[in-house]
Formats: structure tokens, sequence, C-alpha cells
């Protein structure tokens, strides 16, 4: 209960940010509509969720942190909690870019094509990214703040472009690629629902162990 | 068993160590834990309330470590510190449902009428409230919920008049059943003169003296006299002198006065000037009211 409790404090801090949500949905859905694939929102989701989770870890000024360590809980909950609110929060950006990509390919006309695969990829991906966020920035001593914020945003960029890469990997322009990454591409390509939950399942324990790693580094 | 008791609390930084402090506090008493700044009074402050990790001691508040029950531990302590130390960016109704959720023992409707009496704007940014307003809310929160121990970390420091006399009749208020205390923390002994029992003094990390505050002063006169009163007797009995041209001035324990001149005087002294010679006689000064 005590990491819920945390979760629900860290999510309120979140979504402080709410007015930049909205503003970030309206564009992935103009970029969406624009575009030739209604993942594109479900991409750009993502990316902005990753960014806009570390904002705890970034508000965290040292005169507030009394508030929060005198909270009455066990050690680690805290830290649990905000890993929780990072997970949830990621997931709540995926499904409004789910939503978007839907909503999008319907006005298009266009077929529903692997959206619920792409929010467990998209999802999954931001736990992933968003754990070794946490973790890198817990372990960190340097709080120089340009070095902060490239930690904030690299992995969003490797998300937004690393997954617009491997979508453009479907192309017939890219066979020189695929030859090399075949077996394991069209393995996933055939079982893309199975792969899906599979990376959202190791997705979920990385965070637990990474989380246990900033909680022993707390102590 | 007293209500607060702390053995040997240690912690070591590069250019500083807070070393061995041990003292103890009694339920329904409010004991003045001074020194000047940088003297360790903060970093005992957040030793004992697990805000940072110590090197060595034990804090037990009310029969219970922070080890056995970590949450219990928390639950019974109200801290109000120098700066506000809830998010600046959240409101008094924000703050509220935090402490509703935390704290068994919060009673919303409690901190609603401190809200009120204090005048308050739920709706208000903290970051936009004053000084004195951060302190009242950091108050309400704490007296809004059962707490055995209130700690004070310079709170009132930079406060009005009147905000600061209110502020001392809630402590006085506070400890009236006889089973909460008070660990009032600060620099400025004028706050103390009136309600402080006890007194602990730490000077460069160390514990100077920790007594009664009734017991200090009738311990304690402030003798004056001429350099010709200043014999090697004299001397050696005073502590932390303080010399000029023409006389000298110092603190000594009433007991000895037996062995002053006649010309010498004797007054009583505050508890600023205890405070000053003592930390003199470490070989200290001491930069205490502003």
């Amino acid at each position: 209960m005590e990491i819920i409790k945390f979760m629900k404090l860290d999510l309120r801090k979140i979504l402080q940010q709410y007015k930049l949500l909205v503003l970030l949905a309206i564009v992935a859905s103009v970029v969406t509509v624009a575009g030739d694939m209604g993942n594109w929102g479900l991409l750009y989701m993502g990316f902005a969720g990753l960014i806009m989770a570390t904002a705890p870890l970034f508000a965290d000024k040292a005169t507030e942190r009394g508030f929060y360590n005198l909270l009455p809980a066990h050690d680690g909950s805290r830290t649990r909690g905000r890993f929780l609110a990072g997970t949830v929060f990621v997931g709540i950006t995926s499904l409004i870019g789910l939503v978007i990509a839907v909503v999008c390919n319907m006005i298009q006309g266009r077929p529903q094509q692997n959206v619920i695969e792409g929010f467990l990829y998209v999802w999954a991906a931001g736990v992933i990214f968003n754990s070794i966020q946490y973790v890198i920035l817990s372990l960190m001593k340097s709080k120089n703040p340009q070095i902060l914020g490239l930690v904030r945003i690299i992995p969003g960029f490797i998300m937004f472009f690393g997954g617009s890469y491997l979508q453009s990997l479907s192309d017939e322009a890219d066979q020189n690629v695929l030859i090399a990454l075949t077996e394991v591409i069209e393995y996933v390509i055939n079982h893309l629902m199975l792969c899906a939950w599979m990376l959202m399942g190791s997705a979920l324990v990385l965070t637990v162990i990474l989380t246990e790693i900033a909680v022993r580094k707390e102590r | 068993m007293d209500l607060l008791e702390v053995k040997g609390l240690t912690k070591r930084y590069k250019n500083f160590t807070l070393q061995d402090i041990t003292f103890s506090l009694p339920a329904g008493y409010i004991m003045g834990y001074i020194g000047q700044n940088g003297a360790g009074k903060t970093t005992t402050l957040h030793g004992m309330t697990h805000l940072i990790k110590v090197d060595s001691g034990e804090v037990t508040l009310n029969g219970i470590t922070y080890r056995e029950d970590p949450v219990r531990f928390k639950e019974m302590i109200g801290y109000i510190g120098d700066e506000t130390y809830f998010p600046t960016d959240l409101n008094a109704g924000t703050i509220r449902k935090i402490l509703k959720d935390f704290y068994p023992s919060f009673k919303a409707e409690q901190f609603d009428a401190y809200l009120q009496q204090f005048r308050l704007d739920p709706r208000k940014k903290i970051g936009d409230y004053s000084r004195g307003m951060k302190v009242r809310l950091m108050f309400a929160a704490a007296l809004s919920r059962d707490t055995k121990l209130l700690i004070l970390d310079e709170a009132t420091n930079g406060l009005d008049p009147i905000v600061k006399e209110e502020v001392l009749c809630m402590l006085q208020e506070y400890i009236e059943d006889g089973s909460r205390s008070v660990l009032f923390s600060t620099h400025i002994l004028s706050d103390l003169e009136e309600i402080a029992d006890y007194i602990c003094l730490i000077d460069h990390g160390r514990k100077i003296l920790m007594e009664e505050k009734e017991t200090l002063r009738e311990k304690y006169v402030l003798v004056k006299g001429g350099t010709e009163e200043l014999q090697a007797g004299i001397g050696e009995r005073l502590i932390g002198l303080k010399q000029t041209l023409v006389g000298f001035e110092g603190l000594m324990e009433s007991d000895d006065t037996i062995y002053l001149p006649k010309n010498c005087t004797v007054e009583q002294p505050t508890l600023q000037q205890i405070m000053l010679y003592c930390v003199k006689d470490q070989g200290g000064t001491w930069n205490g009211d502003h």
C-alpha cells in the first residue's frame, strides 16, 4: 500500500504537466493524420511519455526531500513507488497513442493493423527505457544539469527514431538489412502479439530488478 | 524511560563531524537545542529523523527505534523546518489529500480549521506563501494529527513578532497534556528564554552542556571587574574570560563566588551570555542573535 501511495504522489507530480500532455497528443494526432502509418501517434506518445515520466526526479528539490522522506513508510517504498509511477505513466501515454492511432486510422479509412501489438511494444520499450533512466539518475553522482538533461532525453530519441527505423525495415527497399536479421525479424513479424507480450513481461522483470538496485543504492 | 533518547549519534563529513551526541527529553517538556550556525544542529535533527544516514548511534522515540518500526517512528514526529519542506508547486488542498493518505491519525476537519484560523488559502500555491504563512501551514499539518514529538528546526527565523508569539503559544499548548514534547533547534536564544525547560548546547559537532534551564541560571553568574581584581585564582575559575583594557567579564559557577574580591560585580546572566562564554571557553566564538 505504501508503494501505491508513493506512486500516486509521483503521478500527481507528473500529471501537473497535463497541459503539455494535451499539446503533445494534439501534435501526435496531426503527425499521424499527415503520415502514412497509424503507429506514428503511438511512437510519438511513447517518446513523450518517456520524457515526461522523469519529471519527479528533476522536480525533487533538496528543501522538499524532507516532506517525502518523513512520510511514514518503510525504506525503499518511495523508490519502488517512483518506478511504478513511471511504468504506469508510460502506459497511460501509450494508451493515448493507441487511441490516436485507432481514431486516425478510422478517419483515414486505414486498416487497424497491428495497433494492439504496437501499443504493447511501445509500452514495453517505454518501461525498459524509463527504468534504465531512473536507475542511472539515482546512481549518478553528477548533478550537472546538461548531463542530467541528456540522460533525460536520449532514451526517448532512441525509442522514437529506433522504432521508426524498425517500422521501415518492413519496406522492400531494406531487404539487405532484413536478410541479416531475417530469422529474428520473421519470427517477430509472424508472432507479433506473442513477442509483444514477451517483451512486456521482460520489461516488467527488468523494472523490478532495476528498482531493487536503486533501493539498495538508496540504503 | 524518557520520551526521546538520543545515544551516541555520530555523522562524519569531509570537513565536519557530529560526534557522539547523547541526550534525552522527558515527555511534557520543551528542549532548546542550541548552537551557532554550523554547530551541527540540523545534522543532529536530520540524523534523528533519518533524513540522513548516520554512521552510528540510536534514537528511541516513545520506546520505539526507527529500525524496529520506521512507520510508527515517523508517524510520531511533527517536523517544522526553517524553509518549507512542502513542494512549492502544490497547494494546501493537495497537501491535505497527501497527509490524509499517509497518516491514519490525520484529521482533515482540524486541518481545515487551522487553515481558516491562520487565513491560509488552500488553492494558493505554497511557493506564493509568505514565510509566516509557510510556517503556519507546517504547524497546521503537524498539529492535525497525533504526534509525540514536535521538532522545530530554526522555525522562528525571520518571523515577525506576532507570528513568533503565536508559534510560542502553540508550543506551550502542545505540551500541556504532559505526553508530548518539543525539540526546538535555534541559534536565536531569546525565543527560548520564555518557553524552554531544558537547554542542550552543541558546538563544532560536540555536546557542550545539557541542563535544565533554571538549573543553568542558578549554576552560573556573570562576573565583572577591573583588571586589578583579575588575580590568578579568579582567572582560573572564570569560564570564557573576556578581557578589555580596563577590566574583564566572565562566567563563573555560583559556588565559586566566595573567592571573588569585593569590588567585582555579580549579575544574573542571560541564556545567551551563558552560551557565549561556554562556547568561548571551548576555544570558539559565538555568533548568535543577529
